[in-house]
């Protein structure tokens, strides 16, 4: 996605001559005094020059030396012209003016920030935390937090002896865990007294959440009233953890995010760091990112389908989707390894080359799976009790896109046509050809049909990429020559400066040079955004993971209020979290 | 002397109603689990002896000898109650179910049903209804949410579908004239006399009936599993949690195939091509076939929101069986 | 070339409505899937092999002769019998782990000067299975599997050391040293799942 032209941003600093800008190709951003921060963005989400209206991201960053301390980011999307710009200005007091009354999207990333910094905000109907139980005395994502957290609670083993040493790193004291009193507290501190009859538990561990979301639904009747969402049941705190891991070795945990669609955060994630260090990746390896992230989209959609219409009943559905799944599986084991967590990416290329005969198996794959999509469909798509379930159910406005910041297949099924693949297109997106569906009415219906229109569109790009991988057999699949890529096993084998190099790369981390860069990449889920700020060391300072899950499951529970369990049932479905990304 | 014989008779042969029912079922939860490991392309039960033969009896045991928990919070009458009045109900359906016709064996007359009725169908109906008194106890008693919501839903949906179910088999009644299911089979002779080919709207209204009596896919509102766990069971463990399923799934499922065996499809009526056993096949065959169209359905489609179920009884099936009983009153006043 | 579309919203007629063509078809669909073979491995008794590339337990490969060039210069300053562990502990598998601590290696200084890797353990269950450690390896000794089946019921069953891993390591070369980089090998169980595939 082309950044704010540095032009127009000369336009602005007419208009607010206290903002101070910076432009490059990696980011654009103006910096704002606290003070001016709500009039200034009221004017870029309204002005009809800049259009700003939609909410992507909010952060912080915490410098501890700096005073005020914390740095807020704002990253808004402009649909008119196509193009981002990064906000940024500082805590004063900690706190920072709430955004709810512009974009609602803010509500939760100001919680979050509240959650993981302490940072208040004046104005927000609701600041309690975030993933972290009420009661919980840190703020994680500060600094001062140590990275391997505090561990002050004595948790045994259940089936250990006692005194006994299962094994060189066992520690039975953990980090703190919630009691029933602290989920107690965190559950009353969502719902300030009961509005109607039932409060509803609906989850942590409940079939229909999908994971580990805790619903509150405030019922009267079947009909809820009123819905509160308490995440962090899976909160891992990847963003903590990257801050004391090299670039390559925050891989791995990119995959465990959404962990169903594990090649496409890979990609994303790898681009980010690519561009921070200006790697070019070579084109086979471009090849093969777009191929297996298209790939991993139809099993992640497969996964997606089969869930959802087991949601709905249809179990026979979720068995169907799943045996082309398992063929998806296959091959992604075939070539990277692992059937799930693939971490299949390395920066500045891919882990290994594709291996014999794994284009011959795709090219099967692409053959057979338009017959299954149609089995699906004719199951489905027409069937009366389908269509009852789900027209109407949901129904997200174009505005609402824009307020909640929702993406990947949401939105378009809203019919906005926001699609990183084509906005800021990365790897050979550029070079291939397929169309984005979009839905007209914005229910869940219109979703169900972008996203099986997605898997065959995804299909014709795989096409498209056996062909080009088939013409491009002998190129390199790493950019090894890049001093910033580690080289590859052979190479360490045979020649001592790539072993020097991986011994370097490996023990100090690639030695980024300073400075900001946002970039994301084209989720099943939605827009997956990597923000880094770079220090010049072999570890990013921070690193925020805009999540498309979490944004999007913002809006459930205002769809929500009014409907049934059963449409609840519909509406998760479509809207499609994972929990893994959602909690990070 | 003679009054001690029949009881004699009739307990002999209730016991082996009941048991061969139990077993049935049992087997039945093969039949659908290996249907549905077929249709979704996987081979269903297999290891329990050949090609899981012996499944049933595993599942049995395991269920028998499960711990059996009740939970502290529950109404323990109901709580327990409330699994019997779901299964004796059931299964007492069967006392009117003709199985086929009378045949002498070794000088023996055998009659292939408890007793005939000159109300069979009224009793069947009144005996189904009272199987809802189960689900509704179970759901009170457990005195938990998801229970609660699931009983209240299967209420709301068989108070729906009971009403439908009465007034679709007025028409075949009338076209018999009598309420004795063995005189409505007497009814159909030959292949053209079955009531399927003059009640189509009333078949049609009755499948979807039994679908919603027993829960069978789009209706099985009250154990969705995507929203309430369970349904009306989730607090169920052990043998009191087997009966419901038992009972829902495949009895309940069985006894309605079989009445609708009797009034649209002829009953045991069929060519004599099976020696003295021609009208137990043709019954089980019949029967069968309509299971495993039940059984079809189930496994193919999703299924409806609560207020859909009880809007599409209401507004369409309650009108579509009224329409029906008055063409066929014409029809049969005309015909005399 | 990158097109926007708008899609199309079916809708029921209301002879479909009234004959139920909905449902035909999707009954159509389920029972001419009845009729197809079973899809399903039969999983303790049947089991696929596998592909070469799978990232499954640890192993060590051991001092065979088949040492890359990087290995001939390292173990000048190691003392490393034939068919024991190629490690050199140069502990670079440690430092590559996104989670270091499951590691745990010790090296001795002998009297004649030369090293000696005693101690090399890994807790498996701490284990992202990410294999940043197989790449990070100079003397192609650690590597991954195709074992996967490794549940223990203790801790302690989990935690893989120096001796079990060369002997891994020595049947896995043993078995699949000589595989071709395939996709897969076991084409025939997957001809099950996949159906006749051409192969180039």
């Amino acid at each position: 996605m082309p950044w704010i032209k540095e032009e127009k941003l000369e336009t602005l600093k007419r208009l607010f001559p206290n903002i101070k800008i910076e432009c490059n190709e990696k980011i654009s951003s103006i910096e704002v005094e606290k003070g001016q921060i709500l009039e200034i963005l009221e004017f870029l989400k309204t002005s009809e020059d800049f259009g700003f209206q939609m909410f992507i991201d909010f952060t912080c960053v915490d410098y501890p030396l700096h005073k005020p301390r914390f740095q807020g980011v704002y990253i808004l999307y402009s649909p008119e012209f196509k193009e981002r710009i990064v906000v940024k200005t500082w805590a004063t007091d900690d706190t920072l003016p709430s955004l709810i009354h512009l974009w609602k999207g803010a509500k939760w990333a100001e919680r979050e920030a509240y959650d993981m910094f302490g940072v208040t905000f004046e104005g927000h109907d609701n600041l309690v935390r975030m993933f972290m139980w009420e009661g919980y005395k840190y703020f994680p994502l500060r600094k001062d937090f140590p990275k391997e957290g505090i561990a002050d609670t004595y948790l045994p083993s259940l089936n250990e002896p006692e005194n006994s040493i299962p094994s060189h790193d066992y520690n039975p004291y953990h980090t703190q865990l919630p009691t029933i009193e602290d989920l107690e507290n965190t559950e009353k501190k969502r719902f300030e007294k009961k509005q109607a009859q039932i409060v509803l538990n609906w989850g942590p561990l409940h079939p229909g959440t999908h994971g580990t979301i805790w619903f509150l639904f405030d019922m009267e009747g079947e009909v809820i009233k009123h819905c509160d969402i308490i995440l962090g049941q899976l909160h891992r705190g990847i963003e903590k953890l990257s801050e004391d891991l090299t670039y390559t070795q925050i891989i791995p945990y990119t995959d465990r995010m959404d962990y169903i669609s594990a090649i496409c955060s890979n990609v994303a994630y790898v681009n980010a760091v690519e561009k921070l260090l200006d790697i070019e990746v070579p084109e086979k390896a471009k090849w093969i990112r777009t191929m297996m992230c298209e790939l991993q989209r139809i099993n992640s959609h497969l996964l997606w389908l089969g869930t959802f219409a087991l949601d709905l009943g249809a179990l026979t559905i979720f068995l169907y989707t799943f045996r082309e799944r398992e063929k998806l599986m296959d091959i992604i084991e075939g070539i990277a390894g692992i059937r799930l967590n693939s971490s299949f990416m390395r920066i500045g290329g891919v882990r290994y080359d594709l291996p014999e005969g794994a284009l011959d198996v795709i090219k099967h794959f692409t053959k057979d799976f338009p017959s299954k999509i149609k089995e699906y469909e004719t199951i489905l798509t027409k069937n009366r009790i389908w269509q009852r379930r789900n027209i109407g159910v949901g129904v997200i406005k174009e505005e609402d896109v824009y307020q909640y910041g929702l993406t990947g297949s949401v939105a378009r099924g809203s019919g906005v046509p926001y699609d990183i693949r084509m906005l800021q297109p990365t790897d050979a997106y550029d070079k291939v050809d397929f169309e984005i569906p979009l839905g007209t009415v914005g229910d869940s219906y219109d979703r169900y049909l972008v996203r099986m229109e997605e898997m065959k569109q995804s299909l014709e790009i795989v096409k498209q990429c056996v062909k080009q991988l088939e013409k491009i057999k002998d190129d390199k699949y790493l950019a090894t020559d890049n001093p910033y890529v580690l080289p590859t096993l052979q190479e360490t084998f045979i020649s001592i400066e790539a072993m020097v190099k991986d011994f370097n790369l490996r023990i100090y981390g690639e030695q980024t040079p300073e400075g900001e860069i946002y970039l994301s990449g084209e989720n099943p889920r939605g827009e997956l955004g990597f923000f880094i700020v770079s220090k010049g060391e072999g570890k990013p300072y921070r690193l925020r993971i805009r999540s498309g899950a979490f944004y999007n499951l913002q809006v459930f529970p205002e769809l929500i209020e009014g409907r049934t369990i059963a449409d609840a049932v519909v509406l998760l479905g479509s809207l499609d979290p994972v929990v893994g990304e959602t909690d990070r | 002397m003679e009054l001690i014989g029949v009881i004699l008779g009739l307990v002999v042969k209730s016991v082996i109603f009941v048991i061969g029912m139990f077993l049935l079922a049992a087997y039945l939860t093969l039949v659908e689990r290996k249907f549905a490991g077929h249709i979704q392309q996987r081979p269903g039960p297999l290891h329990v002896g050949f090609h899981g033969l012996l499944q049933p009896i595993a599942d049995a045991l395991k269920v028998i000898t499960k711990e059996d928990l009740v939970p502290d919070f529950v109404d323990k009458l109901l709580f327990y109650m409330a699994s019997l009045l779901a299964f004796v109900p059931a299964i007492m359906i069967l006392a009117v179910i003709p199985f086929g016709e009378k045949i002498t064996l070794f000088g023996y007359e055998l009659k292939p049903y408890i007793t005939d009725l000159n109300v069979g169908l009224i009793l069947a109906l009144a005996l189904g209804s009272i199987s809802i008194y189960g689900v509704i106890f179970a759901g009170w008693a457990s005195n938990s949410k998801y229970p609660m919501i699931g009983g209240l839903r299967k209420a709301a949906v068989l108070i729906g579908y009971e009403v439908a179910l009465g007034f679709a088999l007025v028409g075949p009644i009338m076209m018999a004239g009598s309420f004795s299911l063995r005189e409505i089979v007497e009814a159909q002779q030959g292949f053209f006399g079955a009531f399927i080919w003059y009640q189509p709207i009333a078949f049609i209204v009755f499948l979807f009936a039994i679908l919603a009596e027993t829960g069978r896919t789009p209706f099985d509102v009250q154990e969705a599993e995507a929203e309430l766990v369970s349904g009306y069971n989730t607090e169920y463990s052990g043998m009191k949690f087997g009966l419901f399923p038992l009972a829902e799934w495949y009895i309940a499922t069985f006894v309605l195939s079989a009445i609708a065996v009797i009034l649209f499809f002829g009953g045991w009526n069929g060519p004599h091509i099976f020696g003295p056993f021609s009208s137990y096949i043709w019954f089980l065959l019949k029967l069968g076939i309509v299971f495993m169209f039940l059984l079809w359905v189930h496994w193919t489609l999703p299924r409806y929101r609560v207020d859909q179920i009880t809007e599409l009884a209401w507004k369409v099936m309650l009108p579509l069986t009224f329409i029906n009983i008055f063409l066929t009153a014409f029809i049969v006043v005309i015909k005399g | 070339m990158v097109k926007v579309r708008y899609v199309e919203r079916p809708t029921l007629s209301t002879v479909e409505k009234i004959f139920f063509i909905d449902f035909v078809y999707g009954l159509k669909t389920t029972i001419r899937n009845f009729f197809r073979k079973t899809i399903t491995t039969i999983y303790p008794k049947e089991k696929l092999v596998p592909p070469k590339r799978f990232r499954g337990t640890h192993a060590h490969r051991a001092k065979d002769g088949n040492e890359p060039p990087s290995f001939v210069v390292l173990a000048k300053f190691m003392e490393i019998h034939d068919y024991e562990s190629r490690c050199v502990a140069c502990y670079m598998c440690q430092q590559a782990c996104p989670m270091p601590t499951l590691f745990k290696i010790e090296a001795e200084q002998l009297p004649n000067g030369k090293k000696r890797v005693t101690t090399f353990d890994m807790n498996l269950l701490n284990c992202l299975y990410c294999g940043l450690c197989v790449d990070a390896c100079p003397v192609d000794c650690i590597i991954m599997t195709d074992e996967f089946e490794n549940a223990g019921e203790r801790r302690n069953q989990c935690v893989i050391h120096k001796d079990d891993m060369t002997e891994r390591g020595i049947s896995f070369d043993r078995r699949r040293g000589n595989e071709p980089d395939r996709i897969w090998i076991d084409d025939k169980a997957r001809e099950k799942l996949w159906g006749q595939i051409e192969w180039t």
